[in-house]
Order: structure tokens, then sequence, then C-alpha cells
């Protein structure tokens, strides 16, 4: 089967289509991390104090994690050290940090997310989803405003909701991710620079999607941005991102928190399309994409559900979690993560039960290809307080090519005797006779191959809204597409 | 002042068991943060004071008849604080070239057969309790079955504690059956009238090409011990290794295996029962390294936990690249039987090549009420129905005991257990 | 035999590594027409379904095949489907997850665009499946479960007449397709065929009962045996191996070719 080879020889190298960069003035901080770094960042964004203290304790707990070295290294990812003095933790692609409407916005941006097919104008207007675009460090444009505010929800950059609603920032920033929480919550936690801020109060369906659109484009800058979301009692909201990056053949970091509330019959849907600048064949250049997201179920029949496809990054260290307080609260997971060339994806979920009742799904799809290394890895773990508990986990894993690596990594920790725990995992090859079964259908080995990852990848897809959902296949297509197709 | 440390003149296990000293002075007991003890923070419990060995104490014939498996007919090898014993053992007759007696014996009497195979197979992944056997071992029991020669009655290994005060235990077991030999072994361990009792106890297979190694470990009384085994199986070509280990007794027990398959067409299988109550605690660190293509490993472990005591799994697949047509099934399943209990599994699957099979399920849950409700409404005690399951349940891995009197005494023992 | 050449097969040898299963096969099929192959297990009929279908895990060693006047070797798989070959397989294999309306959308617009044809709109394409679901009484809810993929044994092989009929070819070969079929799955797996039969369209029927050919009705029976074609005839033939079984035919093989 030579031409499967190629195909799949051109899977593993096939080009990233979002590696341009976009030519703006930008207004980058110098490299290295300090607490003048930190004060920097907060002046540059007329933080108030409280803010400020907050930012410098993450510091400071982050710089003696630093000074121990006490990287997280119990991932299965090979990476040198990061020289975390060698990065620019600031840059704004402009030098006006706000704008009031998108008329503001530096032609050369809307351009670019244009060019990623996000558009921040006419067209998300029709399909009715709302827009919070973060560029580099900073929030950049965010649509539909005024629209969702006739609600009371509300929907803005990080920044602006420190400036307007302090006090639901100091109430729920750190409340699900601690800035003690691990060593990239704790760096995210001193510089983030913006982000997306979420609000849906007591009783509201979120009339529409919100989304934001994550981009790096300077070089030699990380991007940490924190979104912060937080559903009041009976609320509904679906909330979606993406991410990409230009090529370069240094590797930038990124390190972004993600936190969510869901109170009392609460839910919250998050979807992410994650396809920031894997590096090249040869494995050079990309982001290493740490992030750290959860949830808290803190109120009853609350809902929290992660759905993610990661086809980017260099590396990808990232762990969606679901705390399940409240009694009767559920917490899902569905990914697909698809590495090829030198990708390294070490990603999962925490599925923590506490309230009686809880239940949790966690479906995880992993293919490999090329000289890529992919490996699930979530923790189950039942409380002993949380009785009737359930979790059903699945994980399987396609490889594609020879040279790859598939792995599952699930800690299963039962602390009461009516919990209830089954995980199931598979690992296989797209197998001889499926391709010669389609084949003999007229259908050639790269349509075939396509056709079989996608029925793999099927069920995961299906819980992507649909706007995404299509984007999500049109993106597994690109990755597959390789020289052949 | 005790016996002589195990290689008396031999230069090579004088060699072996320098670096072994070297390799646990490096690594020294389990750190908090090891990760490979993350639900078994064992070190602690080496914290306190404890002598390296003991001498065998008297024990008593009738001691030991206890301890047989009713209507099993072996050659029967005692060994007592890790020595090995010949007044009491009954080898009975063996088929030419077999040896079968005391490590020690045979280190004088076989020293180039038994270098050949102890410590032969060390993992990648070291660990420090196999490196304290290896540095500080003094005796235990050699099996060597030579090519083409088959042992048709199985070895029975009565490993014996009787300590006064604190002691680590350390007998070392190396079964070897060369191309074509097949030959079957139960090592029982029981601690009798013993003062906090430490076992680290290390076994050796060794199953050359085409050669057949059936190794049962059962795990009965430890008086309230601390249990660590280790159990390293090394596979020739088209060989068949397996394992069962019943775990019934102990404090704490940690048991290590490791497998590598080391040639093609090799047949692996794993299995374990544990039925815990009390405070035990039962951790079962089994690692199968696929590194020869067309193998098949099967793995099943059960897990009965009741009171306050707490299971671990932790259960490693790892294929090769060049592995292709590896077959690796592992499952691992437990019943919790009170809010109080336990469990923890951890399933590892490492696969980096493409034309596999491999699949791992966990399951850990109740006794289905559905099914108890059942029972009962056909008139059985409430008591009755459970221990039905239950015995149900642990039946996979007792049904596959290949020694008759063995199967029925197991099962035997976890009736009275349930 | 005929004059329309489909298919001609001229001392095709194959086997698997150094097994020599077809031994010297020779056919010909004309356009239109029917033709069964019969014989015991291990004669070699699926394998001559396999090589005509290309599947690699068999190699050809000597011999030809024309289909259409073109050279049937030395096409890949997906060629030979796109110019009309159809196999409708013993064991049809299961696509976890490729919905039947993506898997066929893919397959007939591949076949449609190699014969210069437009892609079917999805209007069209809905319109086709339902038409041709019908003609096996194939409940349309299959068509949005996976290939294959939870279906019974029956529904297997009505879903491979189904392709049959979406993919329209010029030669359809029918590997056993009557197998672990009770008499009511038959008759309509029969049906479909028989509804399919045209001038233009040509069958090869393997099979090891004869009750298949009291619904498909033959022009040619050919028996297989030992990797070689030793008996041709028409319809009758079959009955007459139904009764007596390939005992005779060897026999008078033994008479006709003494060793």
């Amino acid at each position: 089967m030579s031409s499967e080879k190629e195909f799949l020889q051109g899977v593993a190298d096939s080009e990233y289509e979002y590696g341009f960069v976009t030519e703006i003035d930008a207004d980058t901080a110098p490299r290295g991390l300090s607490e003048d770094t930190v004060r920097l960042i907060a002046s540059k964004r007329n933080e108030p104090d409280w803010m400020v203290e907050w930012r410098l304790k993450a510091f400071r707990h982050w710089a003696s994690l630093a000074e121990q070295k006490a990287y997280p290294r119990w991932a299965h990812l090979k990476y040198p050290d990061i020289d975390f003095q060698n990065i620019s933790y600031y840059s704004a692609p402009n030098r006006k940090p706000k704008y009031n409407s998108l008329d503001e916005v530096d032609p050369e941006v809307l351009n670019t997310f244009e060019r990623l097919g996000i558009s921040l104008t006419e067209q998300k207007r029709l399909m009715g989803v709302a827009v919070d675009v973060v560029m580099d460090s900073v929030s950049v444009a965010t649509t539909f405003k005024e629209e969702l505010a006739k609600h009371g929800i509300i929907f803005c950059s990080f920044g602006e909701a420190i400036e307007n609603h302090p006090e639901l920032v100091q109430k729920y920033i750190g409340s699900v991710v601690p800035y003690t929480d691990n060593f990239y919550a704790s760096l995210n936690s001193a510089v983030f620079s913006d982000g997306s801020f979420c609000y849906i109060p007591p009783g509201v369906r979120c009339p529409m999607e919100l989304s934001t659109y994550f981009r790096i484009n300077e070089a030699g800058t990380g991007q940490f941005e924190r979104t912060l979301i937080i559903a009041d009692k009976g609320s509904y909201v679906s909330y979606l991102e993406g991410c990409t990056a230009p090529m370069r053949d240094e590797n930038q970091l990124h390190a972004a928190v993600v936190e969510i509330v869901a109170h009392e019959d609460a839910e919250v849907k998050y979807s992410t399309i994650q396809n920031w600048y894997p590096g090249n064949v040869r494995g050079e250049g990309g982001i290493y994409n740490f992030v750290t997201k959860r949830g808290i179920c803190d109120g009853d029949r609350s809902k929290i559900s992660w759905t993610q496809l990661e086809t980017g990054s260099a590396i990808t260290w990232k762990y969606p979690s679901v705390i399940l307080k409240g009694n009767d609260s559920v917490g899902e997971f569905y990914s697909v993560a698809f590495t090829k060339a030198r990708q390294q994806a070490d990603t999962g979920t925490k599925m923590i039960h506490l309230g009686r009742n809880t239940s949790s799904t966690i479906i995880s799809k992993g293919i490999s290809a090329g000289e890529s290394n992919n490996s699930y890895r979530g923790l189950v773990r039942i409380s002993s307080k949380a009785e009737n508990a359930r979790n059903f986990s699945q994980c399987d894993s396609l490889l594609l090519g020879d040279r790859c690596g598939a792995h599952t990594f699930p800690y299963i920790e039962v602390n009461n005797s009516s919990g209830q725990v089954e995980h199931e995992a598979t690992t296989s090859k797209v197998g001889e006779d499926q391709i010669f079964y389609c084949n003999q259908r007229g259908i050639g080995e790269a349509e075939a191959i396509k056709l079989i990852v996608n029925g793999f990848c099927k069920e995961i897809l299906a819980e992507l809204p649909m706007e995404f959902a299509v984007e999500a296949q049109k993106l597994l297509a690109i990755e597959l597409e390789g020289s052949v197709g | 002042m005790l016996g002589a440390a195990l290689n008396g003149s031999n230069a090579f296990l004088h060699e072996r068991r320098r670096s072994a000293v070297e390799e646990f002075e490096r690594l020294g007991f389990p750190a908090p943060k090891d990760e490979s003890y993350k639900y078994t923070r064992i070190g602690r419990l080496f914290q306190g004071e404890y002598a390296v060995d003991a001498d065998a104490p008297p024990i008593s014939q009738s001691q030991i008849d206890a301890l047989e498996v009713p209507d099993l007919d072996a050659h029967r090898l005692v060994v007592v604080n890790g020595h090995f014993q010949p007044e009491h053992s009954r080898i009975g007759s063996l088929p030419p070239g077999v040896i079968a007696g005391g490590l020690q014996d045979a280190s004088a009497s076989h020293p180039d057969v038994l270098n050949r195979f102890v410590s032969k197979f060390t993992a990648t992944d070291a660990d420090p309790f196999e490196a304290l056997n290896t540095a500080f071992v003094r005796d235990g029991i050699f099996i060597f079955v030579p090519r083409g020669k088959t042992v048709e009655k199985p070895f029975h290994i009565l490993n014996l504690v009787s300590v006064k005060s604190p002691t680590l235990v350390q007998p070392r077991v190396v079964v070897a059956a060369e191309s074509g030999a097949a030959v079957s072994v139960i090592e029982s361990s029981v601690a009798v009238d013993s003062v906090s009792p430490t076992l680290n106890a290390v076994s050796e297979l060794y199953a050359d090409t085409d050669a057949f190694v059936d190794y049962y470990r059962l795990q009965l009384d430890h008086k309230a011990g601390t249990v660590v085994t280790t159990t390293n199986v090394y596979q020739q070509s088209t060989s068949n290794a397996r394992t069962t280990t019943i775990t019934l007794g102990g404090r704490v027990v940690r048991n290590n295996l490791r497998f590598l398959p080391d040639g093609e067409h090799c047949e692996t299988h794993l299995m374990g029962l544990v039925v815990a109550n009390g405070s035990m605690h039962v951790d079962n660190h089994t690692s199968v390294d696929h590194a020869r293509p067309n193998c098949v490993s099967n793995e099943l472990y059960k897990n009965i936990l009741a009171d306050q005591s707490t299971g671990v799994f932790n259960g490693r697949v790892l294929v090769r690249q060049d592995s292709q047509k590896t077959q690796a099934y592992q499952s691992n399943r437990a019943v919790v039987l009170s809010d109080d209990a336990r469990m923890y599994s951890k399933p590892e699957l490492e696969i980096y090549a493409d034309d596999v099979m491999c699949s791992h399920g966990a399951a850990t849950g109740r006794i289905d009420p559905e099914s108890i409700f059942y029972l009962r409404s056909r008139g059985l005690s409430l008591e009755d129905a459970r221990k039905m399951m239950l015995q149900a349940f642990s039946r996979d891995v007792t049904d596959s005991i290949r020694v008759a009197p063995l199967r029925e005494y197991v099962d035997q023992l976890v009736r009275q257990r349930l | 035999m005929s004059n329309a050449e489909m298919l001609e097969i001229k001392n095709l040898t194959a086997g698997i590594e150094d097994n020599e299963i077809l031994k010297g096969i020779n056919l010909s099929i004309g356009a239109g027409e029917v033709h069964a192959i019969m014989g015991p297990n291990g004669s070699g009929k699926s394998t001559l379904a396999s090589v005509l279908a290309g599947r690699e895990d068999f190699e050809v060693t000597g011999g030809e095949v024309s289909f259409k006047g073109h050279d049937l070797l030395e096409m890949e798989v997906e060629e030979r489907a796109r110019e009309g070959l159809f196999l409708a397989f013993q064991y049809p294999v299961e696509l976890p997850g490729v919905s039947m309306a993506n898997f066929l959308k893919e397959a007939v617009n591949s076949v449609r665009s190699h014969r210069g044809q437009d892609a079917l709109s999805a209007v069209e394409f809905i319109k086709l499946m339902k038409e041709r679901a019908a003609l096996v009484d194939l409940n349309p809810d299959l068509k949005k479960r996976a290939v294959n993929e939870g279906f019974s044994g029956g529904e297997k092989k009505r879903n491979e007449i189904f392709q049959l009929a979406m993919l329209e070819p010029s030669l359809a070969i029918l590997d056993e397709t009557d197998s672990g079929l009770d008499i009511d799955a038959l008759r309509i797996v029969a049906d479909g065929v028989n509804r399919l039969r045209s001038e233009n369209r040509s069958f090869l029927v393997i099979t090891h009962y004869q009750r298949l050919l009291n619904y498909i009705v033959p022009d040619f029976v050919h028996v297989l045996l030992n990797g070689r074609i030793v008996k041709s005839g028409g319809k009758d033939l079959a009955l007459k191996l139904e009764e007596h079984g390939y005992d005779w035919i060897k026999e008078e093989l033994d008479i006709a070719e003494p060793a």
C-alpha cells in the first residue's frame, strides 16, 4: 500500500495554514520577568491595587517554584527547560489599548481575523455569534455587547471587567484555579494580560454563542490570557474558543487559565478548537501550550461540559476539569487530539466527584501520525461523600503510521462503596481491510483515511455547536490533507 | 553474627551484590512524591529501627503441616526467615538434571548454572526493593529444569516468617526453565508467631524458548506485617509464562511484577485476586514490556475490598516501536463493599507500534443490588446472596488456576474470608 | 460464448506466498450475462473474487484479465471500482462512525467523476438513496447508521446489494452473498439483484449452494475445483451438483485426465 504510506507521510508533513504574520505596530515589554514586569503590566492596564497585589502574590509564589525548578515533569512530554527570562510578557497590537468600536481597530488586525475566517463584522452578526478577540495579550474587539447587555449578560475583555465589575472579578478570580494551583497557573496569575469575562445572570439563557479568538502575533512574546465565566442560578451559556499563531522557528509560550463557575441549575458548555502553530516537520518552533482549565459545578444540578479539538501546538499540556461539588451535578469531557510530525500532546481531564449523585462522562479520541506522541491522562476521583457517583470513560487511540505513539494514563480513585466507575480504552490502527473496502467502492486511499478518521471522531464533533462543528471538520480535513489531497 | 552472605566465594554474585548496594544507596526508599509509589507511601514504614535478616527459629513439623495445601502432591521446599530448611522439606524424586533446593547451596554446588539466571533480568525502571534484596539476600530457593524436561508435580515453596522484633526478611527464589522445559511453582508465605515482620521477597522466573513456567504467589496471613514482593519474568521466544497472585493477608502489601517477553510469539498471563478487609492495603504494580513483535499478554486482576481496606492497581503495558502485531489485554475490576474502603486504579498503556490490538478496562463498583434482590427473592439470605455474587466475581481468577488442589484451596480460603 | 466481452480471464494463476490457489483460470463473460461459479470449500472461489477486485494479499503469478478491453491487473483497486467492477463482500467490513450517507456520497461521486458526470446534489443524492434502498427493502434509518456497524448478517448482505444499486457497475461479483441468509432475506437479495439485471450489466455469482440459483437464474454455471474451472454448463449443472455433490466430477476428471 505505497500510496497509503505516501498519504500518511503527507499527513505527517502537511503545512500550517494560519502561519502568516501581521505587520502592525505593537507595544511590547522588554524580555524578562520580575516584580517590576508585573507592576509594568498592571500599570499599562491601569489596574486597581487589589489586582496588583494579587498578581504580586502569584508572582512570588511562582518565583519560589521557579527557583526550585519545580516544573511539572510528570507528563509524557519531552522538551528543554524554558528560559522564562527570555520571554516578553506583554505585547499589545497597537499603542491604543482600548477600542470603543470596531472602526477604531487597526484594519490590519481586522484583516488578520478575516484571513482566519473570523469575521468580526457582518458575517458573524448574521450567524449570531458574539466574539471577543484577543491578539497577543490584549482584547481587540468584542461584538454584540449591547445586544447581550439587554439580557443582563456581561461579555467583555478581562480588563474592562476589572474596571467595570470589580466586585465580580474579586469574588471569583482564583476561586476555581487558585494562583498556587500549579506552576503555569501561578505564572499566568502574575502576568496575565487580558482575556474574556462573562457573566450570565440568574435564569437567563444566553441567546447566542459567545466566542473568543486568540491569536499570538508578535515574536518572542508569550500569551497569558485568562477567562472567567460565571453562570448564575438557572442560566445557560455556550462558549467557544479558537486559537492560531504565526509560523516562527522559536517556541512560544502560551499559559492560559480558564475558570468556570456554574451555580445551581446552571449549564456551561465550553468548546475549543486549538490550532496554535505546531512547529515544522523537524519539530522546530511551535507553541508550548500549557493551559489550566477548570470548572466548578458549585450548585446542585449544575452542569459543565468541555469539548475540545486539539490539532495545534508543539506541546499541549492541558486537562480541562470539573469539580462536581453540587449534588446531582454533571461533568462532561469530549476530546479529539490530533498530533502529527513531532507534536506532543498530554491531555485529558479531571473529574472530582464531591457531591451526591454526581455523574461524569469522558470520551477521548487520540489520533497520532508522523513521529508524534499523543497521551491521554485523566483522573476520576470519587470522594467518600460522593454517594452514588457515576463515571464512564472511554479512551480510543488511532495510529496512522508506525513511528508515532499513543498512550493512556487514567487514574481512577474510588473512595466509597456506591461509586460506579467504568473505564475502557482501545488502541488500533486504520485497518487495511477497511481501506480495501472503501477502495472497492471507488474511494481513493486519502479519502478513505479521511472518512475513517472522521468516523472515529464523530461522536466528539457532534458535541460541538453547529458553526464550530463545520469549522472543526474542515480543520481536521486540512490536517489530514497532506501532499496527496 | 548471622550466617554468611549469599555470595560466599562466588565472584559473580559478589559483584552483583556490590552494585546493588550502590544502586540502593542511590535510590533509597521511595520518597513521598515518587509517582510509582503514589498510592502506597511505603517509605515511612521503613523509618523505624529494624534488623536485616534473622536466623531461623525452630519450627515444628505440625506448624508446617498446617500450611499444606490439602491434597496437593508437590515437591515441598521450606524456607524460614529466608533460609532454606532441608530437614522440613520433602523434595522427592525429580527428573535427571533438575536442580531444586537452597540458593546458598546451589551457589556452592552449581555456581555456573545459578549465575546464568540470578539478577539477569534487571528492569529498566530500577526499584529500590529489588536492589535491597540483591544487596543483602542470604538464601532462598533455586529451581532449574534443563532442556526439554517437564516436572509433572508442582513445586511448593513454603515461605515462613517468624520474628520476635521488627526484622526485614529477604528471601529470593530463582526459577529457570531451559528451552522446552515445563515447571509449576507455588510460593505461599505466612508469618507465624511474629512481631512486625517485614518481608522483601524477590522471585526471578526465566522461561527459555518454548518453555512453560506457571507460578503462583499466595499471600496468606501476615500478622500486621509489611510485604513487598518483586517478581521478574524473563521470556524467550514462544515461551509461555503465567503468574497468579492471590493476596488474602498482610497489612501493607506491595507486589511489583515485571515481564519482559524478549522473543517473538511469547504468551504472558498475569492474574491476580485481592480479598482485603480491616485496614489492609494491597498494591499490585505490574509492567509488561512488549519488546518484540507477535506476542500476546493477558492481564486480569480482581479486588474485593471490605472495611477500611485499600486496593491499588497500576498496570503498565509498554509496546515498543517495532513490536508489531502485539496483542495486549488488561482488565482490572474491583468491588468496594464499604464506604471506608477505597480503590485506586491506574492502568497505563504506552504504545509506539501501530499494528497492535491493545485494550484495557477498569471498573469499580458495588455488587449489583438487582442481582442481590433477585437471589433473595429466590430464598437466599442477604449474606448468602452477597457471598454468591462475590465468589462469582473472583471466579475468573480462581478458575484460571491450573493446579486443581490449589484451585480448591484458594476457593475455600476466599469463601472463608467472605 | 458471447461476442461483447465484459470480462476475459486467460490462464490466471495466483496465490499467497508460495501457495498457488488459482492454477490457470479461463473464463469469458459477455455483457448482460449472469455466470455462476460453484465449488467446494477451498476450491479458490473467494480468491478469484479477491484477485479480480485487486486485494493485495494475493499475488498474481501469471495470466491475463481484460475488463471492458482494459488490462484489469494493471489497475488500482479504486480504479477497477470506478471503471465499473463491484464486489459484494462475503464479510462486509465495519467502518465505525462513518455514516452510510457520507460513505456513499464519496463513493458515488468518485465513480461519477471518473465517468465525466457531475457530482450529485444533496437532494438528488438523497432521492437516489431512498429509491435504491427500497430495492432491497432496506430500512431508511440504516442510511444514518455507520457503515455495517451493528448490522445483522442479513442487513449487511442487503447493504452490499444496495451499494451495488447505488454504484451501477458494469460487472458485479457476488461473493457468497447467500451465505448465512434465511430464506426471506435470500429472496429479498435475489429480487434486488434480478431488478438490477440489464443488457449492459454482467454478474459473477459465487456460491456454495444451488438454492441461490433458483432465484438468480444464471446463463452459465462453472465448477471450480482445486483452482481450475473443470466443468461448465447451463443452469441444470447446478441442479446436478446439488443432487450429486462434486464427487462425480472428480471421478470424471480422473478418467479424463489420468495422472
